[in-house]
């Protein structure tokens, strides 16, 4: 019950202080943490003490709104950039590749997302539509046929190395993967604007 | 100061002053030697009308030691993990007795102003 009380605390400071620099993030966890075992070791360690030690932090909101100050640091909100890094992370892939790297580094440096959800955007799927269009764009089947001087008709046939069935469930893996990471994104986005 | 309320009713005003002078209190409590993070903390919170929530000082502290003002050190504790302790460095020497010559003045400027002096 202590333990998570504690961990719940600091979990959610974690959470606040997400618009500082990692290193300051660490530090400033690693320091409330230390003050929290100091302030515990001295007593009973009873769940009315512990509630009393987190009441004399103060909310992690607020120590975080005063990180953010001290280091000149503005809360996170979504913006024109989120919109662009998304834009990018789903069509970037058109723009030679790069459109969707640039997208990718947007994401990996934006405040807005949490570490998990960064990964999400970035593995389904790299490159966005990209693949889902080069393989739309791939050589199907294709068939000629050739008359003989005999008057035969030789039909030869080409490319298409795996059924078209199955590459019609990757195709559309990979339309609805890069479509549905983009609003899971979105929906994360707003969530956290919401909240501020 | 747009209001002419009192600062121990007016909280906001009384954010803004402390805000300004918290840094120093935390450099003069160091200038007699290096303090334990969580005593140089409760000791500040335990002063009227500093410090609302302990917390907020620890981004204050990790401000200060990236201005260069304090430094800390790891000590070993005679009951459980090693501790980590304040000191002043040089340049928060300086700044104190800076800021110590200037709040004399500033204070007596605004005691006059206002009529708190005696």
């Amino acid at each position: 019950m202590t333990k998570t009380t504690v961990d719940g605390y600091l979990r959610s400071l974690d959470e606040e202080l997400r618009d500082l620099p990692p290193a300051r993030r660490r530090e400033l966890l690693e320091e409330i943490r230390d003050h929290i075992d100091s302030a515990l070791s001295s007593g009973d360690g009873g769940e009315a003490e512990l509630r009393n030690v987190l009441d004399r932090l103060g909310d992690p909101s607020d120590i975080a709104a005063e990180a953010r100050e001290r280091f000149g640091v503005r809360r996170a909100k979504a913006g024109a950039r989120e919109i662009f890094t998304l834009i990018l992370l789903l069509v970037g892939g058109f723009l030679y590749v790069v459109g969707w790297v640039v997208g990718a580094v947007l994401l990996a440096t934006s405040k807005v997302w949490t570490d998990r959800e960064k990964i999400v955007g970035l593995l389904v799927v790299p490159g966005g539509l990209l693949p889902a269009a080069l393989l739309a764009l791939l050589p199907g089947q294709v068939c000629s046929e050739t008359t003989t001087s005999t008057g035969r008709v030789i039909t030869e046939c080409s490319g298409g190395t795996i059924p078209v069935w199955l590459a019609w469930v990757i195709l559309a893996v990979l339309v609805i993967g890069p479509i549905w990471s983009v609003m899971f994104l979105i929906s994360r986005m707003n969530r956290r604007s919401a909240q501020a | 100061m747009r209001s002419m309320v009192p600062a121990a009713t007016n909280p906001e005003l009384s954010a803004q002053l402390r805000r300004g002078v918290l840094e120093y209190c935390v450099m003069a409590l160091l200038r007699d030697g290096e303090r334990y993070a969580f005593d140089l903390v409760r000791e500040l919170a335990d002063m009227d009308g500093l410090v609302i929530g302990e917390g907020t000082i620890y981004p204050m502290l990790a401000r200060m030691r990236r201005d260069g003002t304090v430094e800390t050190t790891w000590r070993e504790s005679p009951s459980g993990p090693p501790r980590r302790y304040y000191r002043l460095t040089t340049a928060g020497r300086a700044a104190l007795r800076g800021f110590v010559k200037e709040w004399s003045t500033f204070r007596d400027t605004v005691d006059r102003m206002v009529g708190g002096g005696s």
